[in-house]
C-alpha cells in the first residue's frame, strides 16, 4: 500500500465562512479574484464574505460567470481577467462547478500553453510553469467535496466531453466549510448532493486503493448520511444535521478520491452524459445493485454498512445480506423522494450507450469486481426497474 | 533441467547433452552469452555458416518461481553486428522446461535452401521435420497449420517470411499463453533472419505427457524465497495495480509527462495526441469491444500485463499490444489512431518484424519527407512494401540505419545499428546512457531509468545506468523484466528473496551481491564477445544530433562527455 494525500487545510464549523480574511491572512494575500454564479449570488451567500474580504483589507476582483460543468470558455474568460487584474489569490463561494472553476483557473492562470495540455485522466501532462496561487474554497452544498479534492472535472464544448483534469496541485489550499451557508439549500439539491457524498464514502470503501483508513472515515460517513439526510430533507434548518451532512461531503470526497471510486461513478458520469441528471442521483441511481454485486468482494465492510440500515447481519450468508442491503438502501433512497427511472433513464434505448460509455470510464477499468458488459447491463437494469 | 539439446542443420542431426558444470548457475541472457562466447567467433558473418543461435531458459525455469518461464534466444545479431539477446513470455519456455530441456542450440545451415522445423513430441523426443511446405507462411498461418499437424496442445516458436528473407529486422514469433496465438516476440535484432539462415521454419513442442523432475538442494528454503518473492509482486504498486490494470500501456502516462515519449522521429517535443493513443484511451477501446486486460502471457505469471485489443467490431485484432509498439509506431510516428497502430502491429508479429525497428524506420522515413509524419495509411503502406518485398520494402526491412543512410536522412536514431525503443535520451538521459554503453545496442530492456524524477537531468545518471544495467542483466537470467521492477524501486531489498530461492535450488551460500554477480558476469561475457567483433568505446556513442538539438520540450541536449560514457562500464 502507498498512498499520497495531497490535504487542504480544512476550517470547519458555524459561521466559518466570514472568517476569510484571517484565513487570507495565512497566504499573504493581497489581491484576491472571488468566483462564484449569479444563483450564489442572489441567495444572498456571496456578499457577508466579500465585505469579510474587503474589511479585512484585501481587493476583491468578483467573477459571476461560473457554469454547470466548467465549459472551457468560461475558464478561459476568468483566467484572462485574473491575469490581466494581477491576482495573487483565488476563492470560489459555490457548489462543484464554481469550485471546480478555480481548479481550472488557477492552472490556466498560471500554467504555460495549452490548457488543453494538462487535462486527461492518466495522460495529463505535468504542471511544470509557475507555482499554483492560494486557492480557497467555501462550498454552498454539503456534497461534491471539490473544496477538499485534487480533481476537477471540466467541458471540452468543441469536442462536446467532460474531461478530467487530475492534478494533485489543484487541490485547494484551504477549504471553509460553513454548514450555515447549507440552511437555504432546496430538499431536491439536499437529497443529490448527499446522496454523492454516500456514493464516494460507498465506492471509495470497496475503491482499488482502499485501505483502513478510509474504510474507517467512509464508515462513518455513511453513518453521517443514513442518519442526517433524511433529518436535513426535513428540515433544512436543523443544524446538527447540516452540520454532520456538511462533514460527511468533505470527508467522503476525501474516501472516494483517495481510495477511488467504482461503478457508481462510471454509471454515473454515464447517465449524466446521456440524460443530464444532477450528478448526485445519476451516481445512487444504481448503488443499491452495485452494492449487491459488491457484497462478496468487501463482506466485512457490506454487513457493518447493512447494519446501519437495520439489516440483519449476524450468521447469515454474505449473498442474502448483499440481497438485503441492496433493497435497504434503495427504500433510503426512495424515502428521500429521488427521481425514478421516468426522469433518470426515460428513454430505455438509452441504455446501451450508457452502458458502452461507462466501459470506458476510468473508474469502470479500476474497478476491483469489473463485471461484463452483459453484467453490467442487468445492474443498470435492475435499478431501472425497481425505480419505475 | 539440465538437458541440452543441439541441432545441427548441415548434417540435419539432433543430439542430447548435458548441461556443463559451468553453465548451471546461469541462465537465458547469461546462458546465451557464455556458449556464444565459447563456441562462436564474434568475427563470423552473422548469416553464415558458423553463427549459431542458442535458445535458453531461465534459472528457475519450471520452478514455479514467479515469470521463471521466458525464452531468451542469443546470436550475433545482423543488425548491430555484436552480440544480441532477446526474449519473450509466452507458453514455449513452459512447454520446455517441462521436458526438462535448458538449452537449444542450433548451428550449421542446410546445403541446399530448405525448410526445416523442430519437433519435441509428448514424449520428449526430438526431430527434424522437413518443413518446405511451410514456406513463405506467416505466424498466425503457420501456427494453425502445425496445430492440425500436432494438436492443439503445443508452443510454438517460428520465424515469419522476414526472418525467410533475411532481413535485419525481423524477429522470432512465440504463442501466447492466454490466446495461443504468435503475437509475443523475440524482437530485437534481427534474431528472425539467424534462424532463417538456418532453414529452421519453427520449433513445435508438444506438452510433455510427464513433467520432468526439478532437483532442489532443499525444497522448504526454495518456498520460501517464492513466497516473499511473490509476495512482493503483490504489495509492489507497478506490478500489484499499474501494470495489471493498464499493461506496459501505463508507460505512457509517464513518458508523456517526461518528455521521454518520442515525438516525430526523436524531435524532443511534447506529445500531443496522448488522449487518442494514450493509456486511457487504449483500455477504453479494450474494455468497450470486449477485449480483455490483465492476462498472463505465461502460465503463472500474477503481474497479467498482457491483453487482447479488438477492432471497432469487437474482432480479435491482436494482443500484447504495448506501450513500445504504440509509442514508436504512434507517438514517433504522430499516428493518432490506435487501430492504425494495431494493424500495423498485428501485420509485424504475422510477417515476423519487430515494430520498435519499424517504428523508427518510419519516423525516419516521415523526418526526410517520403511521408508526412501522421499519415497512418502511408506507414501501412510501408509495412505492405516489406511485405511484397518491393525495392524500397526490402531497404526498410534492413531496418533504420540501412533505410535512413540509404534516404539520406540527417536524423538516424540508432546505436550500434539498432534503433532506439520508446525513450528519448534527452529526456531519459539514464535510458540514454544505457543506449549509449549496453552491449546490445540502443534497448531499452538493457535497463532504463524512465520514471525517476527529472529524468531530463543528467545529476547521477551516470551510476543510475550502470546499477540498472547490472540489475536487468541479472533479472534477465532468472525472468520477466517487469518482475524485476520492485527490485529497482523500494522493494530492493526482495534480491535477498532471490538469494534464498537460489540457495533452495543450487543449494551453497547465496546472498544479493552473489545474485547480482550473475548480471555483471553476464555483462563481461557481452562485452569481451563484441570486443573481439570489432567494437571500440568509440562505438558507445549517441548520434550526434542528441548531442546537438535541445528537446524543445525541456531544453534538455545528451550532454555526456566521452570520459563520462567510458565509467559506465568499466569491466
Amino acid at each position: 500500500m502507498d498512498f499520497i494525500y495531497p490535504m487542504t487545510k480544512i476550517i470547519f464549523g458555524d459561521g466559518s465562512s466570514t472568517t476569510i480574511g484571517a484565513v487570507l491572512e495565512s497566504y499573504r494575500a493581497e489581491k484576491v479574484f472571488c468566483i462564484y454564479d449569479k444563483g450564489v449570488k442572489e441567495a444572498g451567500i456571496v456578499d457577508p464574505i466579500v465585505e469579510a474580504m474587503h474589511m479585512a483589507g484585501y481587493e476583491v476582483v468578483e467573477w459571476d460567470g461560473a457554469q454547470v460543468s466548467v465549459p472551457y470558455s468560461t475558464v478561459m474568460e476568468a483566467s484572462k481577467i485574473a491575469a490581466d487584474e494581477h491576482i495573487d489569490t483565488l476563492v470560489a463561494i459555490g457548489g462543484g462547478s464554481a469550485m471546480d472553476t478555480g481548479k481550472a483557473v488557477n492552472v490556466a492562470l498560471t500554467q504555460p500553453g495549452e490548457f488543453e495540455r494538462y487535462v486527461g485522466i492518466l495522460d495529463a501532462g505535468l504542471l511544470d510553469g509557475t507555482l499554483m496561487k492560494p486557492y480557497i474554497c467555501i462550498p454552498t452544498t454539503a456534497g461534491t467535496g471539490s473544496e477538499v479534492s485534487n480533481v476537477a472535472v471540466v467541458y471540452d464544448e468543441e469536442a462536446g466531453v467532460k474531461k478530467a483534469l487530475p492534478q494533485p496541485e489543484i487541490t485547494p489550499t484551504a477549504a471553509i466549510i460553513d454548514p450555515l451557508l447549507h440552511v437555504n439549500m432546496p430538499p431536491s439539491l439536499t437529497a443529490s448532493t448527499g446522496l454523492d457524498a454516500l456514493a464516494h464514502a460507498i465506492e471509495g470503501i470497496g475503491g482499488v486503493r482502499r485501505n483502513p483508513m478510509m474504510t474507517s472515515w467512509g464508515m462513518t460517513v455513511c453513518d453521517l448520511v443514513f442518519t442526517n439526510l433524511p433529518r436535513a430533507m426535513a428540515n433544512g434548518k436543523d443544524l446538527e444535521a447540516r452540520e454532520h451532512m456538511a462533514m460527511a461531503a468533505t470527508f467522503g470526497i476525501l474516501v472516494g478520491s483517495y481510495a477511488g471510486f467504482h461503478l457508481g461513478h462510471a454509471l454515473g458520469h454515464s447517465i449524466e452524459a446521456v440524460t443530464h441528471v444532477p450528478h448526485g442521483i445519476t451516481c445512487a441511481f444504481a448503488l443499491p445493485e452495485i452494492c449487491e454485486w459488491y457484497a462478496d468482494e468487501i463482506p466485512e465492510e457490506t454487513k457493518k454498512m447493512a447494519a446501519m440500515l437495520g439489516v440483519e447481519v449476524a450468521g447469515r450468508p454474505i449473498a442474502d445480506v448483499g440481497k438485503d442491503f441492496k433493497q435497504a438502501l434503495r427504500t433510503f433512497y426512495l424515502d428521500l423522494n429521488c427521481p425514478k427511472t421516468g426522469t433518470v433513464i426515460p428513454d430505455p434505448s438509452d441504455i446501451d450507450r450508457i452502458i458502452e460509455l461507462a466501459l470506458g470510464e476510468y473508474t469502470y477499468i479500476t474497478a476491483t469486481k469489473r463485471p461484463s458488459r452483459a453484467q453490467l447491463t442487468e445492474i443498470l437494469e435492475a435499478a431501472c426497474e425497481s425505480l419505475r | 533441467m539440465k538437458k541440452v539439446l543441439r541441432i545441427n542443420m548441415t548434417g540435419e542431426t539432433v543430439a542430447w547433452e548435458a548441461l556443463k558444470d559451468d553453465h548451471v548457475l546461469l541462465g537465458n541472457r547469461g546462458l546465451t552469452a557464455k556458449v556464444l562466447t565459447e563456441e562462436v567467433d564474434p568475427a563470423c558473418d552473422p548469416l553464415g555458416e558458423e553463427n549459431k543461435l542458442v535458445f535458453a531458459l531461465g534459472l528457475l525455469a519450471g520452478t514455479g518461481f514467479p515469470t521463471a518461464n521466458r525464452l531468451s534466444v542469443g546470436t550475433k545479431s545482423p543488425l548491430t553486428k555484436g552480440i544480441k539477446e532477446s526474449n519473450s513470455g509466452g507458453n514455449i519456455a513452459t512447454f520446455l522446461s517441462r521436458h526438462g530441456i535448458k538449452l537449444i542450440i542450433v548451428e550449421g545451415k542446410p546445403r541446399e535452401k530448405t525448410l526445416s522445423l523442430l519437433h519435441i513430441d509428448a514424449d520428449g523426443n526430438a526431430e527434424l521435420v522437413k518443413a518446405d511446405e511451410y514456406a513463405g507462411l506467416g505466424a498466425y498461418e503457420l501456427n494453425e497449420k502445425v496445430k492440425s499437424a500436432y494438436g492443439d496442445n503445443i508452443a510454438v516458436a517460428c520465424i515469419g517470411p522476414a526472418g525467410e528473407r533475411g532481413y535485419s529486422n525481423s524477429t522470432i514469433q512465440v504463442t501466447d499463453y492466454s490466446t495461443g496465438h504468435p503475437n509475443r516476440a523475440l524482437g530485437r535484432g534481427g534474431v528472425g533472419a539467424v534462424m532463417g539462415s538456418r532453414g529452421l521454419k519453427a520449433i513445435v513442442v508438444e506438452r510433455a505427457k510427464k513433467k520432468a523432475d526439478i532437483m532442489y538442494a532443499d525444497r522448504a528454503q526454495f518456498t520460501r524465497g517464492t513466497r516473499d518473492f511473490t509476495n512482493v509482486l503483490s504489495r509492489n504498486r507497478a506490478t500489484a495495480t499499474a501494470m495489471r490494470l493498464f499493461g506496459t500501456m501505463v508507460g505512457m502516462a509517464v513518458t508523456g509527462k517526461s518528455g521521454a515519449l518520442p515525438v516525430k522521429n526523436f524531435s524532443g517535443e511534447r506529445c500531443m495526441i496522448l488522449d487518442k493513443i494514450g493509456a486511457t484511451k487504449f483500455q477504453q477501446n479494450i474494455s468497450q469491444r470486449g477485449g480483455s486486460s490483465s492476462l498472463p502471457c505465461q502460465p503463472g505469471c500474477p503481474i497479467k500485463c498482457s491483453n487482447i485489443y479488438n477492432d471497432a467490431n469487437g474482432n480479435y485484432l491482436t494482443a500484447a499490444f504495448e506501450y513500445e509498439t504504440v509509442a514508436m509506431i504512434g507517438s514517433n510516428c504522430d499516428i493518432d489512431d490506435l487501430d492504425t497502430i494495431a494493424r500495423i502491429e498485428r501485420m509485424c508479429d504475422d510477417f515476423g518484424i519487430d515494430t520498435i525497428e519499424l517504428g523508427a524506420t518510419i519516423g525516419v522515413c516521415m523526418d526526410t519527407g517520403i511521408l508526412p509524419f501522421g499519415d497512418g495509411e502511408g506507414a501501412l503502406n510501408l509495412v505492405n512494401e516489406i511485405i511484397n518485398g518491393t525495392e524500397f520494402g526490402e531497404t526498410l526491412a534492413q531496418g533504420t540505419e540501412v533505410t535512413g543512410k540509404h534516404i539520406g536522412a540527417r536524423r538516424i536514431p540508432t546505436v550500434k545499428g539498432q534503433a532506439m525503443p520508446g525513450y528519448d535520451p534527452r529526456n531519459s538521459k539514464g535510458t540514454g546512457v544505457g543506449y549509449a554503453t549496453s552491449p546490445q545496442g540502443a534497448d531499452h530492456t538493457v535497463g532504463t531509468t524512465s520514471g525517476s524524477a527529472r529524468d531530463f537531468l543528467k545529476t547521477g545518471r551516470i551510476q543510475m545506468s550502470q546499477k540498472i544495467q547490472v540489475l536487468y542483466a541479472t533479472v534477465d537470467n532468472f525472468m520477466c523484466h517487469f518482475a524485476g521492477l520492485p527490485l529497482a524501486s523500494t522493494h530492493r531489498y526482495a534480491i535477498e528473496h532471490i538469494a534464498e530461492a537460489m540457495a533452495g535450488k543450487y543449494g551453497g551460500e547465496w546472498n544479493a551481491d552473489r545474485v547480482f554477480g550473475i548480471g555483471i558476469q553476464t555483462i563481461m561475457l557481452e562485452k569481451a564477445f563484441n570486443r573481439k567483433a570489432g567494437f571500440t568505446p568509440q562505438d558507445d556513442r549517441l548520434p550526434r544530433f542528441f548531442y546537438e538539438e535541445a528537446s524543445p520540450m525541456t531544453g534538455a541536449t545528451f550532454d555526456f562527455t566521452d570520459e563520462e560514457l567510458q565509467q559506465v562500464i568499466p569491466f
